[in-house]
């Protein structure tokens, strides 16, 4: 298997994961967001994926938007910050997360099961 | 350049299968997206290039949805059996009587005012009765702009009545395709 196909299945869940955890600290709109991700290279992913899944989030209630007007003669900005039921759902998230890494590291350490 | 990012815009914005409202906003975002780039000196053509393909780029909007939900229950057939069913049924009366409604009433006011006119003037000869009480000259006229005015209005009342149910039907179909 190549890197870059593990990587991005891999990366498919932790995207989700990524946007939440990173629009928890502030609002943020979706170049911002693409840019903050670009940050860690094994993160980065082609926009034409975030956006589709900016709107699936927030079909899922996860996240909230608010149209927002900076300079004249931009296109607005659409802000995104999390739901309550994001907050309650990230939470989840970071808590399987830690079990995730455990199971890992406990596999690692084993050797043998 | 905005008429580049304009072009892409309508492309991807032609291959979306969402709501009006729904378009509008993901069009909008893109739009922003562009213009920020844009505004940080990236070259236009390589920020098209890393949104993809405009085809592409609607289709995983309009599966964005559809990959969270995969599961079709029970429940989701009989909506959709309820829903189509309720559309052939209603349909087979509206989009034909409709149309056929407002035609015929535009026409017929178009001939009443045309055969008052023509008769006032002596032209033709056809009787007009308000109940037993045949109306003849000016008042003829005037009762014929009335009844036209009265069809007209129908006409119009049943064409937009059929455009928005088109409109109602499409908008559920569209989000029953990706719900």
């Amino acid at each position: 298997m190549e890197k870059q196909e593990w990587l991005s299945q891999v990366r498919r869940g932790i995207l989700e994961y990524s946007i939440l955890l990173l629009v928890e600290k502030k609002a943020m709109y979706g170049y911002d967001l693409i840019s903050a991700l670009n940050k860690w290279e094994v993160l980065s992913t082609s926009e034409g994926t975030i956006y589709p899944l900016l709107r699936r989030l927030e079909k899922d209630h996860l996240i909230q938007s608010s149209w927002q007007e900076t300079n004249p003669g931009v296109p607005p900005r659409k802000y995104y910050n999390l739901t309550q039921e994001g907050t309650k759902m990230l939470h989840t998230m970071n808590s399987e997360w830690e079990k995730l890494l455990c199971s890992i590291q406990q596999i690692k350490d084993c050797g043998e099961l | 350049m905005n008429n580049k990012i304009e072009l892409y815009l309508d492309k991807v914005s032609r291959g979306l299968y969402l709501t009006e409202a729904d378009k509008i906003d993901v069009i909008s975002e893109i739009r922003n997206h562009l213009h920020e780039a844009v505004n940080r000196q990236e070259p236009l053509d390589d920020v098209l290039k890393k949104l993809g393909e405009p085809n592409k780029l609607a289709k995983a909007y309009n599966h964005s949805y559809k990959i969270a939900n995969d599961e079709f229950k029970f429940t989701d057939i009989l909506s959709n059996i309820a829903f189509f069913s309720s559309i052939a049924v209603s349909g087979m009366f509206v989009v034909t009587i409709l149309p056929i409604v407002s035609f015929t009433f535009v026409l017929t006011s178009i001939f009443i005012m045309g055969v008052s006119l023509t008769n006032m003037f002596g032209i033709t000869h056809m009787p007009f009765n308000i109940g037993f009480t045949p109306v003849t000259g000016l008042p003829q006229v005037f009762m014929a702009a009335v009844i036209s005015i009265i069809l007209l209005l129908i006409a119009h009342a049943s064409w937009s009545g059929l455009k928005k149910y088109l409109k109602y039907v499409s908008v559920n179909y569209y989000q029953r395709r990706v719900r």
